[in-house]
């Protein structure tokens, strides 16, 4: 599990997602012959890149042995926002007011956590809930139309050459996340600060700013999910994102990274967001209600942590 | 102390009145009581008897499910599916209604708790799996299930001698808060006098020491999530028996929120430990009280939430503060 043993290609081919994956891809073919079709990968695509990147926020707190539930509530907020403030403010000047607005979120979560030493589960969730109310206050709980700006509209719904751009923004965020934790002081940091907090403070790590810029990121981040939402929306939408929170988390456990801290991979990630998308789709393609895609998907997260436990050495 | 030390060193003992208010329910009980005297000029209506009544009778459900996730918390656990398991056991008491008679429903239910708390319990007790991420997916896997039970169509109708236990009064109290009172003061007692109420205590305070001085940690945290259960089911009893009506996708979601911010509001630390009943009582008590006001000051529900989540932020940080002043 030692995400640094060895160099970035080859250790990929030792993630047990990346089998899981492919044989997803293959028992998808064999079932559905609308599946392995480059129109439904394309969408495969589309549709995991928000929770995606919300899978890559929750993947940097989790390191830290934190935990960040509020980002469904701020991607939502956010979504709503940038959707509201077209018109006023331009789209430019919306998409940095949203960010500030995730950064800020991130911040106060952070903040508090650092200054009461609070659990980060309770933490979050307040402001997880929070948010979401504060979503549906906005609005009074109706949905509302934004203006039209193609521009805005592409960010979602476009392509660059064969890829979805939401897709492309996506592998960006999962590259320099990489280039993070694997290069950067920074991203070190967040390791060791996960792995062994009293050890890393004696090493001379400023514990206490690692964790706020984690949840700073991790409101950041979630900012981009909600413009990617809100331009694939094109509505103000108070419930938007309800609900991703369960498949963020399962990508991420799915992913090999632990609730423990101190260890994970953005690619693991990556690849676990990919196979809950392509088994999302594949429920859809099979026209399977939401509420069984639900249950399903609370028993993956139980089997895959149960397998984890059985394989790892007992602590 | 030592005896020899002159008087004069030797801390003066502190009178009983300032002991009591270091206790963390007596200064909730106060923020209780200030904001009761502040509601009775702001709420037009509050103080009618029918509102009073109302006021405990509204949040009786929730309060149930809330000694439950204290237990929980003070083993440092959290338990997102308690919700979900009152929507299962509300489905199924409104399945059996025709096939069976109220007290057979009523134990049926029972069993039906316990198992999904006792499930729960299993994974994260016994195969020592994290409770967030075991009752996160839980959480979807018995709301799932009320699907699955019923495709998520309506469920109305309670036979005669099984609404009483909702809708009854006993003199002029109603029966939910009569269970409410009763299930607060014997958990009360539980967790205060007995052997299991202390252990769970030692677990979440310290778990490793806790099992070294030869408590079952497993077991009894698996215990803990199975009483969670079984106070969902009460709780699914009272509703269903009350309302007589269950939306098997919707009831008793959003509880998971309720209830963890009464909790938090009573004292109880997700840090283990540390915590009461009471304490839990009377934070369900300040929600309830809210939540009222703002319907009689014609807010819109959507406030609800908002109230909900900033109430267990500030009462985080509320916990933090009263830790410094200690």
């Amino acid at each position: 599990m030692n995400p640094g043993r060895s160099s970035f290609p080859f250790s990929i081919l030792r993630m047990p997602a990346l089998w899981v994956w492919i044989i997803l891809l293959a028992a998808g073919s064999i079932l559905s012959p609308d599946f392995f079709t480059s129109r439904n990968l394309a969408n495969v695509a589309r549709q995991v890149s928000i929770e995606g990147v919300l899978a890559v926020a929750m993947t940097l707190v989790i390191i830290t042995k934190g935990i960040d539930l509020s980002i469904e509530s701020v991607a939502a907020l956010c979504s709503m926002l940038v959707v509201l403030l077209l018109d006023p403010i331009g789209m430019v000047g919306a998409i940095l007011v949203v960010l500030l607005v995730g950064l800020t979120a991130g911040s106060i979560n952070g903040i508090i956590l650092v200054w009461t030493g609070a659990s980060p589960i309770i933490i979050t969730l307040g402001a997880w809930i929070t948010l979401r109310g504060l979503c549906l206050v906005i609005t009074g709980g109706r949905l509302e139309t934004g203006e039209y700006i193609p521009a805005f509209s592409s960010i979602a719904n476009g392509s660059l050459g064969p890829f979805p751009s939401p897709f492309v923004i996506l592998c960006i965020a999962v590259v320099l996340g990489h280039v993070l934790l694997m290069w950067l002081p920074l991203g070190r940091s967040l390791l060791a600060v996960g792995g062994n907090e009293e050890a890393a403070h004696l090493a001379g790590i400023p514990v206490k700013k690692t964790l706020f810029i984690a949840y700073m990121l991790s409101g950041l981040l979630a900012a981009v999910a909600g413009i990617l939402l809100g331009s694939r929306l094109e509505v103000a939408q108070p419930l938007a994102a309800e609900g991703f929170l369960l498949n963020v988390v399962a990508a991420v456990v799915l992913g090999g990274t632990r609730l423990e801290g101190g260890s994970g991979t953005l690619f693991g990630t990556f690849l676990g967001v990919l196979i809950v998308g392509t088994i999302r789709n594949f429920f859809n393609i099979q026209g399977i209600p939401l509420e069984y895609q639900q249950l399903i998907f609370g028993m993956i997260i139980l089997t895959t942590i149960m397998v984890a436990r059985v394989f790892s050495s007992p602590k | 102390m030592d005896p020899k030390l002159p008087v004069s060193i030797r801390k003066p003992p502190e009178p009983a009145w300032r002991r009591w208010t270091r206790e963390p329910e007596s200064r909730i009980g106060i923020v209780f009581i200030a904001l009761y005297t502040a509601s009775v000029f702001l709420g037009e209506g509050f103080i009618s008897p029918a509102n009073q009544k109302n006021l405990l009778r509204q949040i009786s459900t929730e309060g149930i499910i809330a000694i439950g996730m204290t237990f929980v918390f003070i083993t440092r656990g959290i338990d997102l599916s308690v919700g979900s398991i009152m929507g299962l056991v509300a489905t199924t008491a409104m399945l059996l209604q025709e096939s069976m008679g109220s007290v057979p429903i009523i134990l049926v239910c029972l069993l039906v708790g316990c198992a999904a708390g006792l499930i729960n319990g299993f994974f994260i007790g016994l195969m020592r799996l994290d409770s967030f991420l075991v009752t996160l997916s839980t959480w979807m896997i018995y709301r799932g299930l009320c699907f699955l039970l019923t495709g998520g169509e309506r469920l109305s109708g309670t036979q005669d001698g099984y609404n009483r236990i909702g809708q009854g009064y006993l003199g002029e109290i109603p029966i939910p808060v009569i269970i409410l009172i009763t299930l607060v003061i014997l958990s009360q007692l539980i967790l205060s006098k007995t052997l299991f109420g202390r252990a769970v205590r030692y677990i979440g305070g310290n778990e490793t020491a806790s099992f070294y001085s030869g408590f079952r940690v497993s077991v009894l945290r698996a215990a803990t999530f199975t009483l969670s259960g079984l106070f969902c089911a009460i709780a699914a009893i009272v509703f269903s028996s009350r309302f007589g009506v269950v939306y098997p996708l919707e009831t008793g979601s959003g509880y998971e929120f309720t209830t963890i911010a009464a909790v938090v509001l009573g004292g109880t630390t997700f840090l283990g430990g540390k915590g009461s009943i009471i304490g839990t009582f009377i934070g369900i008590m300040i929600i309830s009280l809210l939540q009222n006001v703002l319907n009689l000051m014609d807010i819109q529900p959507h406030y609800h939430k908002l109230l909900t989540g900033t109430i267990i932020v500030a009462a985080v940080i509320m916990q933090h503060l009263r830790k410094d002043s200690a």
